[in-house]
């Protein structure tokens, strides 16, 4: 028997040693007086707890655990072995405990229904975070196309506004331009998707010099609409490559659409 | 069944009487008591020895008994 028996008494009383020791330790109380008080008084205390279902350990308790839960993958509680246990024992102390264990079946939440209820709020947080990231970018997203619309119209609506246009096959490229505020608007409608890892590129063409202007993909119906800046009184023509996916520094073919300036 | 509930304290009165006991005591007793862990389990959650889990157990028992002054 080991020397620290009689400190189980507690665990013992809140019904917290698995079914071996509990064993074990119903043996030593056949033969252990002092043992056999002590529980009984632990045991009527934790009886009067009974009533305080409510009470919740603290919040960090509660996340250290679950964490912990989360961990270690918990076996579902094997009720029959814990109440194996303290079957064919008519002592006193069996009897409460078994009274204290229904007691407690009612309302503690075993551990492996602890451990769903932690995945499920696992699952609810990233559900949540994930909706509250979509809402963010959609209000983000809404934000941007504000802003794109509010300087797309000052663009178009501008006193020096210039409307130069092409169509090819279909395809048509609109440029509303401003000048003095050094800012163009391009308009693309019914032009086909880029091939599979290109985009297309526009390109600020001043006679030999080709400024990259950035990257753009038509939408499902073939259109685009992209702001772009640069130096729009010296422009001479705008242009559309097929690049690889990200662009390039300088076109690495002939443009499939070219918008040339008037004058 | 009546005179068990009768003999159940109040939530308000068993938090006092909780309060009785360090903040180490009370994490072992809820743990066991209200969560449903056996002590193995509490000792492995808090990263704590078995002897000492056990002790803030059967500690944390003892001063709630003698604080509720459980006779029995």
């Amino acid at each position: 028997m080991r020397p620290d028996i009689h400190t189980l008494t507690g665990a013992y009383a809140v019904d917290a040693l698995p079914a071996d020791e509990r064993a074990v330790f119903e043996e030593h109380l056949e033969v252990c007086a002092a043992c056999r008080q002590e529980v009984k008084e632990l045991q009527a205390t934790a009886a009067r707890l009974g009533g305080s279902l409510h009470e919740q350990p603290s919040p960090e308790l509660k996340g250290r655990v679950l964490a912990a839960v989360d961990r270690t993958r918990q076996e579902p509680p094997s009720r029959g072995d814990r109440a194996a246990g303290s079957s064919g024992n008519g002592a006193q102390p069996s009897d409460d405990l078994a009274a204290a264990r229904t007691r407690r079946a009612s309302r503690a939440a075993p551990r492996w229904l602890l451990g769903t209820v932690s995945a499920a709020a696992g699952v609810l947080a990233i559900a949540v975070v994930g909706l509250g990231f979509s809402v963010a970018g959609l209000h983000e997203r809404l934000g941007e196309m504000e802003a794109a619309a509010g300087q797309m119209t000052q663009v178009m609506t501008a006193v020096d506004a210039e409307t130069v246009g092409v169509t090819v096959d279909g395809t048509v490229v609109r440029i509303v331009m401003s000048p003095r505020r050094g800012e163009a608007v391009v308009l693309v409608d019914g032009m086909a998707p880029a091939p599979a890892d290109h985009e297309y590129e526009l390109w600020l063409i001043h006679d030999d010099v080709r400024v990259p202007a950035g990257v753009f993909d038509v939408d499902q119906r073939g259109r685009a609409t992209r702001m772009v800046t640069g130096d729009m009184a010296t422009v001479t023509a705008i242009g559309v490559t097929v690049e690889p996916a990200g662009g390039s520094p300088q076109p690495t073919g002939d443009p499939v659409m070219l918008v040339e300036m008037a004058g | 069944v009546s005179e068990q509930v009768e003999r159940r304290l109040e939530y308000q009165q068993v938090r006092e009487a909780l309060s009785v006991l360090t903040e180490l005591q009370r994490e072992a007793v809820e743990l066991a008591y209200f969560q449903g862990y056996t002590y193995r389990q509490v000792a492995e959650l808090l990263d704590t020895p078995l002897g000492t889990i056990k002790t803030r157990m059967r500690d944390g028992l003892i001063r709630l008994r003698d604080a509720m002054g459980v006779v029995s």
